[in-house]
């Protein structure tokens, strides 16, 4: 996909992310679909590239638009992004509890990370009251994760299929 | 690859370095971002505001009709008081008088109100960061107070054209100045947020508040007075800093709130 698609889908995700938010109105439950999407697909694929310019002009622009300090979202995203990278080479992408240990161990670094810096910059807020709002969303997550692993994984894993079959002939 | 995420990630440290050095202000960049984004995404977010209040309304008729017949009796309370005080209202006019005669301004009669819907939220929801979509067009200005339904909001942080960024007074950095409403003598601060409630102490520490009262804001701080903050829940000894703690639940219930109210 070319640069400016990956740009365009982007910005078509923060679109709906806000306002998917605000139509099922503001809820600890809901999933960060931005995050999950970005660390489904650059866990699920080989093209990582792809999925961070993507996830990361979505995230900029909610950055921009809602941080209290822009920037905060990006950063949290680019180490989560670093994570499902790093996991790659331990999980496997083909198996459901790679994605799910993924997209659980890829939140966890987001938040963290969002939680150290707003921490840094003056808020009291503790680790352990923060972590009560992404533990609620863990499970939506989880299945909004799977639901998008099946959609990108779905062309990939024939192709995986036929190239086994092939090398195996 | 590896130059693409070098951009990338540059970029983004150079974000966030100039919004923490600046105190979360943007430049104008990020304010031409925000004014095409809000523009162009606000009808969308309206939208979705409404269909989600309609949604949550039918699911919470009972509540909202034992409500209703609450408020009712509270107007009506509320109707006999302003009887009472219609005396009173002789004894004003000629105290406005005299201060025309002697120049005196009085400020707090200039307050004009603007509304606006929010239309996005921070995504960790404990921050209490948003968005509404009203800005300088609307008289909008930083530093503005926001309220909603009576109670105390927060303050304007970032504005551009047709949006303003607000940072409630759930945001560690907005200390609110109180006094008592029972004992207006009493006054305080609120310096300290913990885990979703404010806290703070009384500047008399001799003097007492009970569970239940009731914290306006006095008009000293940065806020106008008279505005409702919160209710006293629990009173706590710190020994660190000798001082009776009390921790207050804001008036306002940030979770549910879709509208707001800027003072210009």
């Amino acid at each position: 996909m070319k640069l400016r698609y990956q740009i365009l889908w982007g910005f078509a995700l923060a679109f709906a992310q806000g306002v998917v938010s605000r139509f099922l109105g503001d809820n600890e439950f809901i999933p960060n679909a931005i995050l999950i999407i970005t660390i489904v697909g650059t866990f699920s694929t080989e093209e990582h590239m792809k999925w961070i310019v993507i996830g990361w002009t979505a995230t900029i622009l909610r950055d921009i638009g809602s941080s209290l300090y822009p920037g905060m979202m990006s950063v949290s995203l680019l180490l989560a992004v670093g994570m499902s990278i790093f996991l790659t080479k331990w999980l496997s992408n083909e198996n459901i509890f790679g994605v799910i240990i993924n997209i659980v161990l890829g939140m966890t670094v987001y938040y963290s990370t969002y939680w150290a810096i707003s921490a840094l910059a003056g808020s009291a807020y503790t680790y352990l009251f923060a972590a009560k709002f992404w533990a609620l969303q863990i499970p939506l997550s989880i299945v909004f994760g799977l639901i998008v692993y099946h959609f990108i994984t779905k062309s990939i894993k024939e192709k995986r299929r036929k190239e086994r079959f092939r090398k195996y002939l | 690859m590896i130059s693409g995420l070098l951009t990338v990630i540059v970029l983004t440290l150079v974000l966030l370095i100039s919004s923490v050095a600046t105190g979360g202000r943007g430049n104008f960049i990020t304010e031409g971002v925000n004014t095409v984004v809000k523009t162009v995404t606000s009808p969308f977010y309206k939208a979705g505001n409404k269909t989600s209040s309609f949604f949550s309304g039918l699911g919470s008729y009972d509540k909202l009709s034992k409500e209703n017949e609450k408020l009712k009796k509270e107007n009506q309370k509320l109707r006999e008081e302003l009887k009472a005080h219609n005396l009173l209202e002789e004894k004003l006019k000629d105290l406005t008088e005299l201060s025309k005669a002697l120049n005196y301004i009085d400020n707090d009669g200039d307050q004009k109100h603007v509304s606006g819907d929010i239309i996005s939220m921070d995504s960790t929801s404990w921050m209490h960061v948003f968005s509404i979509d009203i800005g300088k067009k609307d008289g909008v200005k930083e530093g503005s107070t926001v309220i909603a339904n009576g109670g105390l909001v927060g303050k304007v942080k970032e504005v551009g054209p047709n949006w303003a960024k607000v940072s409630s007074i759930l945001d560690q950095n907005n200390n609110v100045s109180f006094r008592l409403a029972s004992d207006s003598e009493q006054l305080g601060i609120l310096d300290q947020v913990e885990n979703g409630k404010l806290s703070g102490f009384l500047i008399n520490n001799q003097a007492t508040a009970a569970i239940g009262d009731k914290l306006i804001t006095s008009g000293m701080g940065i806020y106008p007075g008279g505005i409702d903050v919160g209710t006293v829940t629990k009173i706590q000894v710190d020994k660190s800093r000798q001082l009776r703690i009390m921790v207050v639940k804001p008036s306002v219930n940030f979770d549910a709130l879709r509208r707001v109210t800027v003072i210009i």
